[in-house]
């Protein structure tokens, strides 16, 4: 009689695909579901649905026109894109901003912040089946938008950096709209917050979903708000300190417990802390002209690099560009949070249920058109030790 | 000539009233509320282009379903099981409404309830679930495998909380014949005014208004077809006349379902018995407030998880539901 050395359990799995169209994704990315019954064994993410080649449109342009079109990598979050490209070509020129300017830039991008947290959360309940709140966050974030747009002329595509400054000032009247705004906002996100402590769908769903120890943050290098809520206390606002973030007064928020509650409370402090961040700017903003003279800027750039860094709603985004002395940029090389965060975080949906999945994504804060790469990616991990079925026949007895 | 009398009766409440062609308006009547009121409850607007405050919206869509598409052929299903499916949920509802006392052709004997437990809790559940499995793909797989997961507990626990005001009353007035729905609904307002039989007649009120929340898949229960999840779960393979007969299933289980609270619980006409008009409108008026309460819960909470769901209809649904019971028997042993 021959004793069985080995157990083999081939687990019965349905493939279900999240995406690329999918009412739970409003991007185009897929999610390759292998679910044994309602529990997701392993998850495959593909991406290069969104292909646009902005890198490679950037060395067609020159550096001034890519201003506008790094702004249009994302739609959400274009203030910051433009801000990071702004910034590294200063660094090229060695040029450094007025003070105004300075804030004005600081002020565009936490309203940017306020109104893609407020985003994101409002997608949260959604995903979590709660349409009212969803509907309600987003006729608040509205508001947000309304001040972006009299801030800079644009309630979604600001264009409002340049380089050494912003494209309009402020005047009091657009000051005092702007601060009636974020405070009646702010007394609504109180509200907001208290629901999503208190309510039971939106308590039993979102924790305990997709939770990340701190280990397993670093280990993947994610970044923003989905470190954050790891206990992983990454800024780059804090730690760069660009702009004007060295005079305005900020806290790191952080939790501890890594599941998708944790990265929703993260979203909500840092909604405070950007509200405070903007009275505290409309209340402080230096005197003198944040407006460059256009013409007066250089045509063509001297021979060098420049990699600068800005902490956008979804976490830490960097911008290299290289230039060979010229008109256009010899490479520009972006790297978005979303990247990072997507890509890297396959193993957070192992053993969930199906019904977590699109939570645990949307707590990710995904932005499909900001990480279109073609990267190839092994997610086969866990505690069991697993084998593609085709290598069954090669088993040895 | 007696005979050609009750052929004739049949066949009006059959197909007029309160059979298919009520049947279909309320619905359709029915779903406008629910739609109009859960989008005002989110700052919405809600139907407004067909008809005043767009009361015939869901009219045209039903209309428009109908009418304007055909329907694609499946290589692994059966769009002819699928209607056949639909047709006898249709039926099964049809036939449910002749046990309620509002039909001119009454149907009332002893025991008739076992007979609408039959209709409603069977017919209708195997119905839908049969008629998204005839037309399979992963998505309607996950649905209906959610979605008879949760029928295990929630038709239990409705038809738990419907034989209460039916024992209840059976017990506590001389009422011919016995267990029957139609003698419930004349004397079940008699159960709230009595403070012994009041507790079990809450108890399974709330049990009835949980368990309908989840058999007509509105939030949190809305676990089989989670758009978030499963496209449609299982409605994701219908479209065009069959995503029509669907629908006017769903809305009418929504329809009948809430009028049987209405009439069972509440005790429909009362205190209007004897004015038809005015019991009409006291019945309607029973039947808005249901929706409403329906339609505040769809609106006030996210979707649960299929666990969590199915825990929660036992909690809030089966277990009041049985203890109601358990009173009413005390409560029968007591007298």
């Amino acid at each position: 009689m021959v004793e069985a050395t080995h157990l083999i359990e081939i687990p019965l799995t349905v493939e279900i695909p999240v995406g690329p169209q999918h009412p739970a994704l409003h991007e185009p990315l897929l999610l390759k579901l292998h679910a044994d019954g309602e529990r997701v064994i392993k998850v495959d993410v593909i991406t290069g649905y969104n292909h646009r080649g902005i890198e490679k449109l950037a060395e067609k342009n020159t550096f001034y026109r890519d201003i506008f079109i790094v702004g249009r990598v994302c739609g959400i979050c274009n203030a910051v894109h433009a801000n990071c490209y702004v910034r590294a070509l200063e660094y090229l020129l060695d040029v450094d901003p007025p003070p105004r300017a300075k804030y004005l830039r600081v002020l565009a991008m936490e309203l940017e912040r306020l109104h893609s947290h407020m985003l994101i959360l409002a997608v949260n309940a959604e995903l979590a089946g709660y349409e009212t709140l969803f509907m309600y966050l987003m006729k608040d974030r509205e508001y947000i938008m309304k001040a972006k747009e009299i801030l800079t002329g644009q309630r979604v595509l600001a264009d409002y950096m340049m380089v050494g400054g912003v494209r309009r000032d402020i005047d009091e009247v657009k000051k005092s709209r702007i601060l009636d705004i974020v405070q009646r906002v702010e007394e609504r996100v109180k509200y907001y917050h208290k629901v999503f402590r208190e309510d039971a769908t939106i308590n039993k769903r979102l924790r305990d979903a997709g939770r990340i120890k701190q280990a397993d943050a670093l280990a993947y290098s994610l970044v923003g708000p989905v470190a954050r809520g790891s206990g992983v206390k990454t800024d780059a606002r804090a730690h760069d300190k660009y702009d004007a973030y060295n005079e305005i007064p900020f806290n790191v928020i952080t939790e501890d417990y890594g599941d998708s509650y944790a990265r929703a409370m993260v979203r909500f402090g840092e909604l405070y802390e950007s509200a405070n961040m903007v009275k505290y700017i409309l209340t402080h903003l230096p005197q003198g002209n944040p407006v460059p003279d256009e013409r007066k800027l250089p045509r063509r750039f001297p021979e060098g690099e420049s990699y600068a860094i800005v902490e956008a709603p979804r976490g830490e985004l960097t911008y290299y560009v290289s230039s060979s002395g010229g008109d256009k940029p010899y490479r520009v090389k972006i790297r978005t949070p979303s990247l990072n965060n997507i890509v890297n975080s396959a193993f957070a949906y192992v053993d969930q249920m199906i019904a977590d999945v699109p939570i645990i994504l949307g707590s990710f804060d995904p932005c499909i058109s900001c990480m279109e790469r073609a990267v190839i990616t092994d997610l086969r991990r866990g505690v069991k030790y697993q084998i593609p079925l085709k290598m069954l026949g090669g088993v040895k007895k | 000539m007696e005979e050609i009398t009750l052929i004739a009766l049949t066949v009006f409440s059959t197909l007029v009233f309160p059979g298919l062609l009520t049947l279909w308006i309320a619905s359709m009547l029915s779903e406008w509320w629910v739609r109009k009121l859960f989008a005002r409850t989110q700052r919405r607007m809600g139907p407004s282009y067909v008809g005043p405050l767009g009361i015939l919206q869901p009219f045209a869509d039903f209309l428009k379903l109908l009418l304007a598409k055909t329907e694609p052929n499946y290589r692994h299903g059966s769009v002819k099981l699928a209607r056949i499916f639909g047709c006898v949920g249709i039926g099964a509802i049809t036939a449910s409404l002749l046990l309620l006392p509002i039909s001119p052709l009454r149907i009332a004997f002893n025991f008739d309830v076992i007979l609408l437990i039959y209709f409603l809790g069977v017919w209708v559940a195997i119905s839908e679930l049969l008629m998204s499995t005839s037309l399979t793909n992963p998505f309607t797989i996950k649905g209906v495998s959610r979605f008879s997961s949760m029928l295990v507990v929630a038709e239990p626990a409705f038809f738990t909380a419907t034989i209460v005001p039916v024992y209840l009353v059976s017990l506590t007035t001389k009422g011919e014949p016995v267990f029957s729905v139609s003698t419930t609904a004349e004397f079940a307002w008699s159960l709230w005014t009595n403070p012994l039989t009041a507790i079990p007649m809450i108890l399974a009120t709330i049990a009835a208004l949980v368990s309908i929340q989840s058999k007509l898949m509105f939030p949190p229960f809305n676990i089989p077809e989670a758009e978030q999840e499963l496209i449609a779960g299982v409605v994701t393979e219908f479209s065009g006349p069959l995503l029509a007969l669907f629908n006017f299933l769903h809305d009418a289980d929504l329809y009948v379902l809430s009028l049987i609270v209405a009439v069972v619980f509440l005790g429909g006409p009362y205190p209007f018995s004897d004015n038809l008009v005015l019991g009409a409108l006291a019945t309607t008026a029973k039947y808005l407030v249901i929706l409403t309460i329906i339609t505040i819960l769809k609106s006030s909470f996210g979707r649960f998880r299929v666990e969590q769901g199915v825990s929660t209809i036992v909690k809030y649904g089966l277990i009041p539901a049985l203890v109601a019971l358990a009173l009413s028997i005390i409560i029968g042993g007591l007298a």
